[in-house]
């Protein structure tokens, strides 16, 4: 019985993960975007940011920079579509751990230049509410978006 | 009144500081190998005297601290050594101590009954030391594995036979202390209930964000605090089963050293350069308030509103470098006590179980006293 007689699938990669996590992940982030992309078109951004950026760890524990970069998409869909005026509704109430998570993804988009204006509004915001000491969290968790 | 007190001047810097048993004398060094003990403290803060000056080390000292009963100093320094001084005769007498570390030595501790310290090194280990009578020397005896880094901090539990260590391989541990040449009977202390493990083995050990800068414990010993540099301070109890673990995270920048104040309240300082309190509520630790607050009626100058003096005023408020007149500068903290992170932390009244005054130095050169009685502060929810 040699190397090809375990399924490609399962074979572990030099850094601990295999195929099969990679589609396990890629999926949910299909299915993320999927109910998202519904919750904004119905204009509730709140459920679509609460959705976005709910159930991270798949993705936080993921090397796959691809799964990364399509997740978020989808939060920076929400991002996108949210007017500046609406953004304090929307952040109203957010549970502390996912206003650190949506710090983390505000940096992301950050360091490409699209939309820079409206991810520095929301940095602004989130900066209000989880000061930084939410800046920090983002800065060292070594659990990366 | 708090009040703080340029010791050193802000080029300097102070490391470390501590204070005698009756809190009339003040060892500190400023930022460099330099032990400088002041006397006369017992006056206000502008009448302290430098005393004497003792250079024994050959390098930056990191860490002091002097034993409230036994009288004696240890410093530690980035020479690799740490000295025991005692006083006698009116000297101070320094016995060098063979660390067996190969990189710098962080902090120094001493245990609570004063027969053991521990240093904190670089060298991802903690040696534990305790004196010898036969041959009139401090052997030192190691904590090493699992430490994966740099530890940072060390904090012995009441019973000297634990120690707490902070490290930046971002996890705090437990260790047994406990060293048959000096102690009497294994006491577990919070841990009763589990083996008895032997030196150096560890019992616990918990996870953060971030390095671990400054650890604690609670003055009964059933609570453990450790801050981390994830902005996040976290706290373990004891007692009944095994330990619960709560972390507080927090909108401000990461803690440096933390003190329990009482069994209910926790004080940290950090980068902010403001100690901050956390008290325990009745359903969980949470932060409570900072120490230093900005003085509340600021007078705001007389506007001149007419003519001529208003033109007159607006030309000098344009003069006026580095001050924004319209609002208030959110960077301007010139009314805090320290002008730079608060790095170390001590109890100022004497050693008793609840902290009602304490000190903080920083690398801004001062000394900053704090009265926690007759600070605007809510009491109640502190213990005090």
């Amino acid at each position: 019985l040699g190397p090809k007689s375990t399924p490609r699938t399962t074979r572990v990669r030099s850094d601990g993960t295999t195929m099969a996590d990679d589609a396990a992940v890629t999926a949910e982030v299909e299915a993320r975007k999927g109910s998202v992309t519904s919750l904004v078109t119905q204009k509730n951004y709140v459920g679509a940011l609460t959705a976005a950026l709910a159930d991270p760890e798949k993705v936080l524990a993921s090397k796959n920079a691809d799964v990364k970069s399509a997740n978020a998409a989808v939060v920076f869909q929400v991002i996108d579509a949210v007017e500046d005026k609406e953004i304090d509704g929307v952040l109203e109430g957010l549970d502390p751990l996912v206003m650190d998570l949506l710090m983390k993804y505000v940096y992301k988009g950050l360091s490409t230049p699209e939309n820079a204006n409206s991810l520095l509004k929301w940095h602004a915001k989130v900066l209000e509410r989880a000061g930084p000491g939410g800046i920090v969290r983002a800065m060292t968790d070594r659990k990366t978006v | 009144m708090s009040q703080s007190h340029q010791i050193v001047p802000s080029t300097d810097g102070i490391t470390a500081h501590a204070w005698n048993s009756d809190r009339t004398e003040l060892a500190l060094s400023p930022n460099n190998n330099e032990l400088i003990i002041f006397e006369n403290c017992q006056a206000p803060m502008s009448e302290w005297r430098q005393k004497i000056k003792l250079t024994e080390h050959d390098l930056t000292i990191s860490g002091i601290d002097w034993h409230p009963v036994t009288g004696m100093i240890v410093t530690c320094a980035h020479d690799r050594n740490a000295f025991v001084w005692t006083y006698s005769d009116g000297v101070w007498n320094p016995s060098l101590v063979i660390l067996r570390i190969e990189y710098a030595a962080i902090d120094c501790k001493w245990s609570p009954d004063g027969r053991k310290f521990a240093v904190a090194s670089g060298a991802k280990c903690v040696p534990v030391c305790h004196y010898e009578e036969e041959n009139s020397w401090w052997v030192s005896k190691m904590i090493k594995k699992p430490h994966k880094s740099t530890v940072l901090c060390v904090a012995w539990h009441p019973n000297s036979q634990l120690i707490a260590t902070g490290s930046s391989d971002f996890k705090c541990r437990l260790f047994s202390a406990y060293v048959e040449a000096t102690d009497d009977s294994q006491d577990m202390g919070p841990l009763a209930g589990e083996n008895p493990a032997s030196f150096a083995e560890m019992y616990h050990d918990w996870s953060a964000n971030g390095w671990v800068h400054c650890v604690d414990w609670s003055p009964s010993g059933n609570v453990l605090a450790f801050g981390a540099h994830d902005s996040s301070l976290h706290v373990v109890t004891f007692g009944g089963g095994a330990p619960v673990t709560q972390v507080v995270r927090f909108t401000f920048l990461p803690l440096c050293t933390v003190k329990f104040i009482s069994d209910a309240a926790i004080l940290g300082g950090g980068h902010d350069c403001n100690p901050a309190v956390f008290a325990d509520t009745g359903a969980g630790w949470a932060f409570s308030e900072f120490c230093d607050k900005k003085p509340a009626a600021e007078k705001k100058a007389e506007v001149a509103t007419s003519g001529a003096a208003a033109a007159r005023a607006m030309f000098q408020n344009k003069t006026k470098t580095g001050q924004t007149q319209s609002k208030e500068s959110m960077n301007d903290n010139s009314w805090q006590k320290h002008q730079s992170p608060v790095t170390f932390m001590q109890q100022l009244n004497p050693a008793s179980s609840t902290c009602s005054e304490f000190s903080t130095t920083a690398l801004d050169g001062r000394i900053a006293v704090w009265k926690l009685p007759e600070m605007d502060l809510n009491h109640g929810a502190m213990g005090l």
